[in-house]
């Protein structure tokens, strides 16, 4: 087969494949995972005397005594309660005022729902003629002249495009 | 005062994680769980009003088809779409008005020069005939109920001035991409999360968010100053004392860089735009009623010194390496207990944004095994980027226009 004809194929190789065409009860294909990873379990203990021959070859034991010296579990004793403690501090405080502030805004919300911006303000706000804009709007398709301020200083209706 | 600096570099992102993840869990059981079961959000609207789509594009012709397609494809009765052609030097403006022949929803504003994307956004906020915006970038492909979804928060709310929406990771095809797609859901949406249930948002996401056009002319629209328009309307809207809510239902596919260059020169921009908004609303400390502002602006203010903290860890351990130092200056490279305190705690957090955005982004899992590297990748990119930014910013001339740079679009850009 040629190299071209061989990419071909490949391309369509994923489509080739049936994922999901034979499913299986959820307890079953649960059931298969865990046996799975029973035997990748047991895998790694039946090679564990080689790879700790590999760590040890590159230093891994002088590694382990010099983290475990260093910092001996007595360490973790001593950090985990207060870290723990800390972490469950900033959750209280912050879920806390999350709340707190739900329900302070809830049901008091004094402020009513402003009026849409009439088009003399929307004009007024980008500096344009309030009638130039209006007409502008209504185009279908409009050039538009700036400044060097980033302001509009003119507009062309242009065409609507034909169909 | 060195083991302050030590203790300052590893509790400070290591206790924020906690922070985000208390609230990003928060927001889901009070506000977003029950709207998983929402099945059609359009019938929860009490009416339809004019939505215009607003889309800036600038050099986007490789990427405008795709995305007029599914805006032509979004289900809601009562939208337009609003191009607007920011002197684009490619074929944009000739597709545009292909585009417009073949779909009457289509307008098109064209800008005789470029002016960048603020200017963008002004353009269409005028020319709009409708009083909800839904801004996009050129790249954006949206979900079909998205406006729905977003109309639901400025019904329920009498002032809600902009919602944003919730960006998904498209380009997923090399290391840096996948990288994006973990940031995305283990910081930007925990973040969103859990900002919008503290009070404020520091930023809605600028290639997605609807705005209500009422807030934005009363507020003083987009500057064209600004690096990054999406933080300073966010703050313009917030300190005006219009509400800013988070959507996640709110899709929106988008390209992201795929090169170090392209990466590094969208982070830099970020960086230097929350520095120029930093600088700019450190009056909201003068006013009593802008005290809600004073938490995001306190951490942003924190993240920056932490940079820099970061830095000077990192020069006194090289320094050290050369030169004898004293016993408490010693940086230590073995991880101890503190680092598996550190690991699990990312771990967590990418467990959890998984967790919340599950229902959104069915491919995550398959990035799980990826995501490892983004607690380095983004903490040293954002340490290198705020470091550059803060003197860049400085240096910049007051009031210079913020223009366009054509953006890396990621390495696969085809439909």
């Amino acid at each position: 087969m040629k190299r071209h004809d061989l990419q071909h194929v490949l391309r369509y190789v994923p489509d080739l494949i049936h994922h999901g065409g034979h499913r299986v009860a959820r307890h079953r294909a649960a059931a298969r995972r865990v046996a799975t990873a029973l035997f990748w379990v047991l895998w790694v203990w039946a090679v564990l005397p080689l790879v700790t021959f590999l760590a040890w070859a590159g230093g891994v034991e002088r590694a382990y005594l010099e983290i475990f010296s260093r910092a001996p579990l007595e360490d973790l004793a001593y950090i985990l309660p207060r870290y723990a403690v800390v972490v469950l501090t900033i959750a209280l405080v912050f879920v806390n005022w999350a709340t707190l502030q739900r329900y302070w805004w809830r049901g008091r919300e004094r402020r009513r729902r402003p009026p849409d911006a009439p088009m003399p303000d929307i004009a007024h706000r980008f500096s344009v003629d309030a009638a130039l804009l209006a007409r502008a709007r209504e185009a279908r398709t409009v050039v538009v002249y700036h400044g060097e301020d980033g302001l509009p200083r003119a507009f062309e209706n242009r065409r609507p495009p034909v169909r | 005062m060195i083991a302050w600096l030590f203790d300052f570099v590893f509790y400070y992102p290591l206790f924020m994680a906690y922070a985000w993840m208390a609230g990003a869990l928060w927001y889901y059981a009070h506000y977003e769980r029950h709207a998983l079961k929402v099945r059609d959000p359009l019938a929860q609207l009490r009416s339809t009003p004019l939505v215009t789509v607003i889309l800036p594009c600038f050099n986007e012709e490789k990427n405008l088809r795709e995305v007029v397609r599914c805006l032509m494809a979004l289900r809601y009765p009562r939208y337009e779409v609003l191009a607007v052609n920011d002197g684009s030097v490619d074929a944009t403006g000739r597709i545009l008005e292909e585009l417009a022949r073949e779909h009457p929803r289509i307008r098109i504003a064209h800008h005789a020069a470029n002016q960048g994307k603020a200017v963008a956004l002004n353009t269409g906020c005028m020319l709009a005939r409708g009083e909800y915006l839904l801004c996009i970038d050129g790249d954006a492909v949206l979900e079909p109920d998205i406006i729905p979804w977003m109309l639901t928060h400025f019904e329920s709310a009498p002032r809600v001035g902009a919602v944003t929406g919730n960006p998904r990771i498209r380009t997923r095809s090399t290391l840096l991409g996948r990288i994006q797609v973990g940031e995305f859901s283990s910081i930007v949406g925990l973040i969103k999360r859990a900002q919008r249930a503290y009070g404020r948002i520091f930023t809605v996401s600028g290639v997605v968010a609807m705005f209500r056009r009422t807030a934005i002319v009363q507020c003083g629209a987009w500057s064209p100053d600004m690096l990054t328009e999406d933080i300073d309307i966010s703050w313009r809207l917030q300190t005006c004392h219009w509400d800013i809510r988070f959507e996640p239902h709110a899709l929106c596919w988008i390209l992201m860089p795929e090169t170090l260059k392209g990466l590094w020169r969208q982070r830099l921009r970020w960086a230097m735009g929350g520095c120029q908004v930093i600088a700019r609303y450190a009056r909201i400390f003068s006013a009593w009623r802008q005290r809600r502002m004073a938490p995001i602006f306190v951490e942003y203010l924190t993240s920056v010194a932490w940079a820099y903290a970061m830095v000077a860890t990192i020069v006194i351990f090289v320094v050290g390496l050369f030169v004898h130092l004293p016993a408490q200056w010693d940086v230590a490279l073995l991880p101890r207990w503190h680092g598996v305190l550190l690991g699990t705690t990312c771990f967590l957090q990418i467990l959890v944004g998984m967790y919340l955005d599950r229902k959104y982004d069915t491919d995550l899992p398959r990035n799980f095994f990826w995501m490892i590297w983004y607690p380095m990748a983004y903490w040293a990119i954002t340490t290198a980027t705020i470091v550059w930014a803060v003197p860049a910013t400085l240096l910049r001339p007051p009031g210079k226009r913020a223009r366009w740079v054509s953006p890396d679009r990621g390495v696969r850009t085809s439909a």
